[in-house]
């Protein structure tokens, strides 16, 4: 195992400070790896808005299904489905599907991480750190719409 | 295209053996399936029971939860025995539009009616069509 690049502290010692740990992590913006059993176990102290700086932007990528005076968003790499009459509700409903399941997902990681679904879970982090406004964001609601492309052939 | 019921969509669940998940929210129930090779499959069943869905959340159902054909499905109905997967022929996508060009759409006073007939190429055309207008001059509609 390399010598790591994060700042480190054995178990002992950081249940001993526990405080004075959490001050650097949360105040000082400071990572810290915490050892145990001479470092083959690992875990690492994070402040949540700086992980959520860390895993960058996730887009999920929804689309729309209009039939019958129904509305269907999908996310399809996920299998997630929204249902409303209406955009809105189906925002909704599909933004509570997203709560579900990343609460699911973090209740039995292991479950997951060993299928293909494994891929989700840097997103479902992303989204389960961010305040309600941003989950929304995730979806692509509420960005500027990107020109459409226009088909410049004769 | 014939699309169930929710209680016959719960009770082509029961057929396909999958487990009921003790998470519920207010006005469905989820349910979860392990394939042999470990996938998970999700899906969530509203509890208004004789009432249908359209075909095309049915397609998005069968495509992106069941991961099967509309064949497939019935015949989990009528044999009572679970599907075989993977399936030689899965069910298409539905027809959809991104997000942000659905949402557009909406915004410059296009109806879900109208949207319904669009594919994504044309809802694109149609969105330059609008950005290109002169302020001030109300929408066409949208003739299949």
């Amino acid at each position: 195992m390399h010598e790591p690049l994060v700042p480190t502290i054995d178990f002992s010692p950081a249940k001993a400070q526990l405080s004075d740990v959490m001050d650097e992590v949360f105040h000082q913006h400071r990572p810290r790896l915490v050892l145990r059993h001479r470092g083959k176990e690992r875990m690492l102290l994070v402040r949540p808005e700086d992980l959520l700086a860390m895993l960058g932007d996730h887009q999920l990528k929804v689309s729309a299904v209009y039939d019958g005076g129904e509305v269907t968003l999908r996310i399809p790499e996920m299998g997630l489905l929204g249902f409303g009459q209406t955009l809105e509700e189906a925002t909704d409903d599909l933004l509570g599907e997203l709560r579900v399941y990343a609460e699911r997902y973090f209740e039995q990681p292991a479950r997951y991480m060993g299928t293909s679904r494994a891929a989700h879970a840097a997103t479902l982090l992303r989204f389960a750190l961010a305040e309600e406004a941003e989950q929304r964001s995730m979806l692509g609601l509420d960005d500027v719409a990107p020109e459409p492309e226009v088909d410049s052939a004769p | 295209m014939k699309t169930p019921t929710w209680d016959e969509l719960r009770e082509f669940l029961q057929h396909d053996r999958w487990t009921a998940d003790r998470k519920r929210s207010t006005d469905h129930d989820y349910f979860t399936k392990t394939l042999p090779d470990g996938e998970i499959l999700i899906t969530k069943v509203s509890r208004s029971t004789q009432k249908t869905m359209s075909p095309g959340r049915f397609k998005a159902i069968l495509s992106d939860q069941l991961r099967l054909g509309e064949a497939q499905f019935w015949e989990v109905l009528r044999t009572k025995t679970p599907a075989t997967r993977p399936v030689p022929a899965p069910e298409l996508e539905p027809v959809s539009l991104p997000l942000w060009l659905a949402h557009e759409l909406e915004r410059a006073g296009i109806t879900p009616r109208e949207i319904e007939r669009l594919d994504e190429p044309r809802a694109k055309a149609l969105l330059v069509e609008i950005r290109l207008r002169p302020p001030g001059r109300a929408a066409d509609r949208v003739y299949a």
